[in-house]
């Protein structure tokens, strides 16, 4: 595609012409470059571009307003629950000192050698062939 | 967090009552999702049309650096597709002039079909083959599962894409809730109200459980007031294992956020809600 047709070549002075063989203009090595380069470049490869009608474009702006509005509201009720959560833990730890000063030390005792499980997946798209594993066995030994 | 507790302390007196209650912790054992969530229909409309806009705008496929010129792969490409019709100046277009560049009309996205690494084998279904081959078409496993076709409850493998909790309903009550225990009064060493909970689950659901407890700090406080109770709420999540209800269990289900709202005591309900995760 991006061979050059052979020019003519004059080695020893005389010109040969082969008829219908194509002969690189640069050496192999430099011609691979150019294919490569000519994967990255965007040289005839953009496409047109897009001239939105003025209808299309409050269209366009309507959807876009649409979709901030629905993540907005998203991420305020989220934000609502967590705060309604921290607030809950805080009741009910005032609460506990409140009730029994004993279980509200042990209950404000951070654990040190906790650390987050390896079993926890990850949600993917789709389901493994197993979604959920039954055989586990038992506990290896009790946490204190 | 700890200053925040002093200075809440006097609110919290108006929830004592004259006889001393009885101090209980409740479990929320909750399955996390499996798959991802499924997106509402507005999401998967915007999704739909951002991913036409990339398209439109994406550049030309460069499918002479991926396909050679002049092997067999690049014939399958070529005969897979076809070359767009091009500009002819003695043809009218009532839609617009085609601008080919690299066998692509600029206009429009290109739309490239790939050939096929596998054969497709009609009628033939040999099971072994269809497991081992390397070069068998991949077919991603169903997001509804069995259970949720047999409408199972009790299983831990429905709603792959919901948060499930864990709700009982213990013998000779007819009210479900979430697993509840006493915190021991008379022992002699007093164990946390983590611990309790944790216990109370090998007891009612057999020891073939592998969870993981958030915390050892409750995340809400309910007071039953009939009962003269306080439950305190202890998260935990299941990771694998099953649960095997013991003599003190008349029944057991997995429920999602909404299905709760309609098998829980409505009080009850609009006490905890804000604990239940809505995905």
């Amino acid at each position: 595609m991006f061979k050059s047709f052979a020019k003519p070549q004059s080695s020893s002075g005389v010109l040969t012409f082969i008829r219908g063989k194509r002969i690189s203009a640069t050496n192999p090595a430099t011609e691979r470059i150019v294919q490569q380069l000519s994967v990255l470049a965007a040289g005839r490869k953009q496409p047109k571009l897009l001239n939105l009608s003025n209808e299309d474009i409050v269209k366009h702006r309507t959807i876009m307003s649409a979709w901030k509005l629905f993540t907005r509201k998203k991420k305020r009720a989220e934000q609502e629950q967590l705060n309604q959560q921290y607030e809950s833990i805080c009741n009910a730890m005032n609460d506990l000192k409140e009730t029994s000063p004993a279980l509200f030390e042990l209950a404000s005792h951070k654990e040190k050698r906790l650390r987050f499980p390896l079993e926890m997946r990850f949600p993917t798209e789709y389901p493994p062939n197993r979604p959920w594993v039954y055989n586990f066995t038992g506990p290896v030994k009790k946490r204190k | 967090m700890r200053s925040v507790w002093v200075t809440r302390a006097s609110i919290a007196r108006a929830y004592s009552t004259q006889v001393q209650p009885v101090i209980s912790s409740t479990l929320l054992l909750s399955r996390n999702p499996i798959i991802t969530q499924e997106p509402s229909s507005f999401e998967k409309q915007f999704y739909k049309y951002q991913n036409e806009l990339w398209r439109r705008l994406m550049w030309t496929f460069p499918s002479w650096f991926f396909f050679k010129p002049g092997t067999v792969a690049e014939q399958k490409y070529r005969k897979l597709n076809k070359p767009a019709t091009p500009d002819n100046p003695n043809i009218e277009f009532p839609r617009g002039r085609p601008e080919l560049r690299h066998n692509r009309d600029r206009r429009f996205k290109q739309t490239i079909s790939v050939p096929k690494s596998y054969e497709d084998k009609k009628g033939e279904t040999n099971a072994a083959s269809e497991t081992d081959d390397l070069a068998r078409k991949i077919v991603p496993n169903s997001r509804i599962t069995e259970a949720d076709l047999k409408k199972d409850l009790a299983s831990l493998e429905r709603k792959l894409s919901r948060t499930l909790y864990l709700i009982i309903k213990e013998k000779g009550s007819n009210t479900w809730k979430f697993p509840n225990f006493n915190v021991p009064t008379n022992a002699e060493e007093v164990s946390g109200l983590h611990v309790v909970a944790e216990e109370g689950l090998y007891k009612i659901g057999g020891e073939k459980i592998n969870y993981f407890n958030v915390s050892n700090t409750p995340c809400h406080v309910f007071n039953n007031l009939q009962e003269n109770k306080k439950e305190y709420f202890i998260k935990s999540h299941i990771l694998s294992g099953i649960f095997e209800p013991q003599e003190s269990v008349a029944e057991f289900n997995w429920l999602s956020k909404e299905e709760l709202k309609d098998v829980l005591p409505a009080e009850y309900y609009q006490d905890v809600s804000h604990l239940l995760n809505n995905v």
